[in-house]
């Protein structure tokens, strides 16, 4: 292993995406941001290779150093010259207790040995050995993705024509850090793990927090994803992001945070392209809270077409510009479509089969662990009991639910897209949506706050008590004045 | 007793019940664990070429195999059509039969399966007996096709 190479990578990741973020205008806190930075600078990474090769630049370790190093310079060229480069860092650090470790230390001992399993095993995914990992070896072989693997007999395999995310990687963490490559994805996995951490321990109570990310982290087929090298673990992330950051934007009502959640969309589109559907199927919430925001009519379509218009570019530049122009194999994405649209029987179907086979299923639990099953629970508690939401709330709900009717829609759409390999580890971007809403269930907040209060009383004012404080404050008196 | 260390023993109470749950339980004993026991024996192995083969296996050696005859005649260009794994496996062999794709990945060579658009152009052939493998030029279309009869029981399957 290149240890150079991979501090190299590390460190352009870290300020690409923090340039990004900046760009944005993207503030959270010290951790949040960093470990941030570092998903968002894999994410651009994964672009190097395959915009070299749109401009018919050799892929090599030279052209990807430098593209890099410009595309880092790039990304950091306003901070620079505004010279804010110093982060505007919210002041929330990490209040670590000692009920914290446990968890901290269970957490951590997962992810190492996650990015253990990832580094000292060689790719062994039929997805991706007779796809991306095959185009990769021989982009570095021969400093192409255009190379020799298409004289090859390519008929029991389409999976030279996903998304060049995986290839691109992999080219980059061949040529700088060894021949599996494979080491970007521990990157993604310690840092989402702790981000996600750091989210739930903002709202939850140390206790709570840890046990939930654990119900995460302990779901076994996702946790098999953060060494076995595919797209559903990044497609997982980003699109979480673009959920997460469009529920900030709800908040904040920045632009930047608004475009951010488009931009993240666009990355999780990137990786997987049948991703604009599911997009798509989040705009009727994205113009109702636009519409909320009282924007302008024209305001509110030009943002709305902006928001689909992003994800719906990085499919089109792969779809319809690269495999049209560039493969030299051809595609013809309508033998892949289903043409018999009128037999709506087939969606509910698809609906009752990933719901038998995906959620109410022995094999599932083992599978999935019991996140989902919690999750029901909760949500069920707080619709019965407290019936009451906030906006991030009713996104995740609302994310929730158009993911699970947009899988089945997928399967519809593309007979391909079976349940028991596809439509299963599509199931994954639910999970992290589900913490974000447990960061809102008033039922978890309301034992966390219990727990708080019982760990640190807070002395209870009577409301006198509390005037009599606010009275005691001087004020000017109005005689005076005349 | 500190509220913190309380907290601290319910957060690991918490662990330990998690782990109790049958789910949970079968994963940490039968990946978790399991992973971790065979960490300090990678570590003595860190050779690359041994982790293909503890990966990889006996369609690894295969490949490496094949890979080995073709390097010691560089001059020959070969489009070698490969035996279906039904066909391995009614020879004794029992191990997956990879597809051209992979097998291009990890031996360099174009190969072909029985049922490929592109298997008039063969031109050599691996065939298992006896435990071993035989590796033949394919000279002439009467030889690919008498080839292709013996083969024809075993539909070729990924």
């Amino acid at each position: 292993m290149n240890i150079a190479g991979f501090l190299f990578l590390l460190v352009t990741h870290y300020f690409c995406g923090r340039g990004l973020l900046y760009l944005f205008g993207i503030e959270q806190g010290k951790i949040k941001t960093i470990t941030l930075s570092f998903i968002m600078g894999v994410a651009v990474a994964s672009f190097i290779p395959f915009l070299l090769q749109l401009f018919y630049i050799r892929i090599n370790t030279v052209s990807v150093a430098v593209a890099i190093c410009i595309t880092t310079l790039l990304l950091n060229i306003q901070p620079l010259i505004a010279r804010k480069y110093k982060p505007k860092w919210t002041k929330w650090t990490l209040p670590l207790q000692l009920y914290d470790y446990p968890f901290i230390i269970l957490l951590g001992f997962l992810v190492i040995l996650s990015a253990w399993l990832c580094f000292y095993s060689p790719v062994n995914v039929r997805d991706t050995l007779s796809g991306p990992e095959l185009l990769a070896k021989y982009t570095v072989n021969e400093q192409t993705m255009l190379n020799s693997v298409f004289s090859v007999d390519l008929e029991t395999t389409n999976n030279y024509l996903k998304p060049p995310y995986l290839t691109s990687l992999q080219v980059v963490y061949k040529l700088f850090v060894m021949s599996y490559g494979a080491m970007w994805l521990p990157v993604l996995a310690i840092s989402f793990t702790t981000w996600l951490y750091c989210l739930l321990r903002q709202s939850l109570h140390g206790v709570l927090a840890g046990i939930l990310l654990v119900f995460f982290v302990a779901i076994r087929e996702v946790y098999s994803y953060t060494h076995v090298i595919l797209f559903d673990y990044s497609n997982m992330i980003f699109f979480f992001y673009g959920v997460y950051f469009l529920s900030k934007y709800v908040s904040d009502k920045k632009m930047g945070t608004f475009f951010f959640s488009a931009l993240s969309f666009g990355i999780a589109t990137y990786t997987r392209t049948e991703t604009v559907v599911l997009v798509a199927l989040l705009l009727p919430l994205v113009i109702y809270y636009l519409n909320k925001a009282q924007l302008p009519k024209g305001r509110i379509v030009l943002n709305a077409l902006l928001f689909i218009a992003i994800p719906a570019f990085f499919y089109f530049i792969w779809m319809n510009v690269y495999l049209k122009f560039y493969m030299p194999v051809t595609f013809n994405l309508g033998q892949q479509v289903n043409t018999h649209v009128w037999e709506v029987g087939r969606l509910v179907d698809r609906l009752e089969l990933i719901t038998t086979q995906l959620v109410f299923n022995p094999s599932a639990l083992v599978g999935y662990g019991y996140l989902t099953y919690l999750f029901m629970i909760v949500a069920i508690i707080d619709a019965v009991r407290y019936r009451r939401y906030t906006d991030e709330a009713k996104i995740t709900l609302y994310s929730i639910f158009a993911l699970y009717i947009g899988f089945a829609i997928l399967g519809y759409i593309l007979p391909w897209m079976d349940v028991v390999n596809t439509t299963k580890r599509a199931l994954f971007k639910l999970f992290p949506i589900m913490l974000l809403y447990f960061c809102n269930s008033p039922l978890l907040l309301s034992w966390s706050a219990s727990l708080k209060n019982w760990e640190i009383p807070v002395v209870k004012l009577q409301a006198k008590q509390v005037l009599s404080k606010t009275v005691s404050v001087p004020r000017p008196s109005t005689k005076k004045k005349k | 007793m500190s509220k913190k260390i309380q907290l601290s023993i319910v957060a690991i109470i918490a662990i330990v019940i998690f782990f109790q749950l049958p789910v949970n339980k079968a994963w940490l004993d039968d990946v978790i664990l399991v992973d971790v026991s065979l960490i300090p024996a990678q570590l003595d192995y860190m050779d690359e070429e041994y982790r293909n083969q503890a990966r990889y296996k006996e369609s690894y050696q295969l490949e490496m195999a094949i890979k080995g005859f073709f390097d010691q005649t560089p001059s020959v260009k070969p489009l070698l059509l490969l035996p279906p794994t039904g066909y391995f496996k009614a020879k004794g062999l029992n191990f997956p039969i990879p597809e051209p794709a992979i097998f291009y990945y990890f031996t360099g060579i174009r190969s072909v399966w029985t049922n490929s658009k592109m298997i008039d152009s063969a031109n050599w052939v691996v065939i298992p007996a006896d435990n071993q493998m035989y590796i033949f030029p394919i000279q002439n279309r009467h030889q690919l096709d008498s080839f292709l009869t013996i083969f024809k029981p075993y539909p070729p399957t990924l």
